[in-house]
């Protein structure tokens, strides 16, 4: 298994060869190069994204949920950008910390 | 509820890797930012339900996973798939120059199936472990890893990667891109 970072495992490091049931392997065609490679395409393409400033609705966003728990008035919380569905998945139990 | 401030910094700081997540899961950048401020508010008010100590992260992937679901779930009559409206949206980006190999990763990225992708980005890119990244999608370890590995051989066919050579797609990975992106047009 490979070391899990922040900015994720090394995808050459934890692979499968053999067929193992339930896991898919890789084939031996696919070198441990062309695995580096698209874990770096991947992270760069992930890091991309991390590295941008945060948008300022974000900020706007928080401010605006703080002063409604000041204000203790639902009624000041952002309207959703999306319709809600608070169906049974809406909120998950939160597991408990792996790392 | 007070949010205390350890807890707003924890959520805060989430902000980035939960846009580049959204990102991953449906391939618009302005959807994306909904699905992270949809995300956002109901962990807001639900933050007494969060376990102080237990991983954020790991909670606010969840319910930002749950939320691109559901809306995905509402919008089905108007995006068929989502693998084939998300390859759509991506293969209308201008490649530019230099970018053209990164350009060719995400055509490529865009083309595995959610399931897949999802569960590579979150342990390839997330830095989740195998263990967290089942939590968050709600399957077994197995099934992570089986996605992962799935994901990287298909994304090996795909770029037609060889020891030593670029990446680039090859001609008849064009085609289907071609087929693919006026399916996603004429929808």
């Amino acid at each position: 298994m490979g070391t899990p970072t922040a900015r994720g495992r090394d995808l050459e490091q934890d692979i499968t060869r053999e067929e193992v049931p339930g896991e898919a392997a890789v084939p031996e065609n696919v070198g441990d190069d062309v695995l580096v490679r698209i874990g770096a395409s991947l992270r760069a393409q992930y890091r991309e994204i991390l590295d941008e400033p945060v948008p300022e609705r974000f900020s706007d966003l928080l401010q605006r949920l703080d002063e409604a728990e000041q204000n203790d008035v639902t009624d000041a919380l952002p309207e959703p950008p999306l319709e809600h569905d608070d169906g049974p998945d809406a909120f998950p139990e939160p597991e408990e910390a792996c790392s | 509820m007070s949010v205390s401030p350890c807890l707003r910094d924890e959520l805060v700081g989430a902000i980035p890797s939960l846009r580049a997540f959204a990102v991953s899961l449906c391939g618009d950048r302005t959807f994306a930012d909904d699905l992270v401020q949809e995300a956002l508010v109901k962990a807001w008010s639900n933050l007494d339900k969060f376990r102080e100590g237990t991983n954020m992260r790991a909670w606010l992937f969840t319910i930002l996973r749950n939320v691109f679901y559901s809306e995905h779930r509402k919008r089905r009559r108007e995006v068929e798939d989502v693998d084939g409206a998300f390859a759509g949206r991506l293969i209308g980006l201008p490649a530019q120059g230099s970018h053209m190999d990164m350009q060719d990763f995400r055509t490529a990225l865009a083309m595995l199936q959610a399931d897949q992708r999802e569960a590579l980005v979150l342990v390839g890119a997330s830095g989740f472990s195998y263990e967290e990244a089942a939590a968050i999608c709600g399957c077994k370890v197995g099934t992570v890893k089986s996605r992962v590995n799935r994901a990287r051989t298909r994304l090996s066919e795909l770029l037609s990667v060889q020891s030593g050579n670029d990446y680039g797609l090859e001609a008849p990975i064009q085609a289907a891109l071609a087929s693919v992106a006026s399916a996603g047009l004429s929808r």
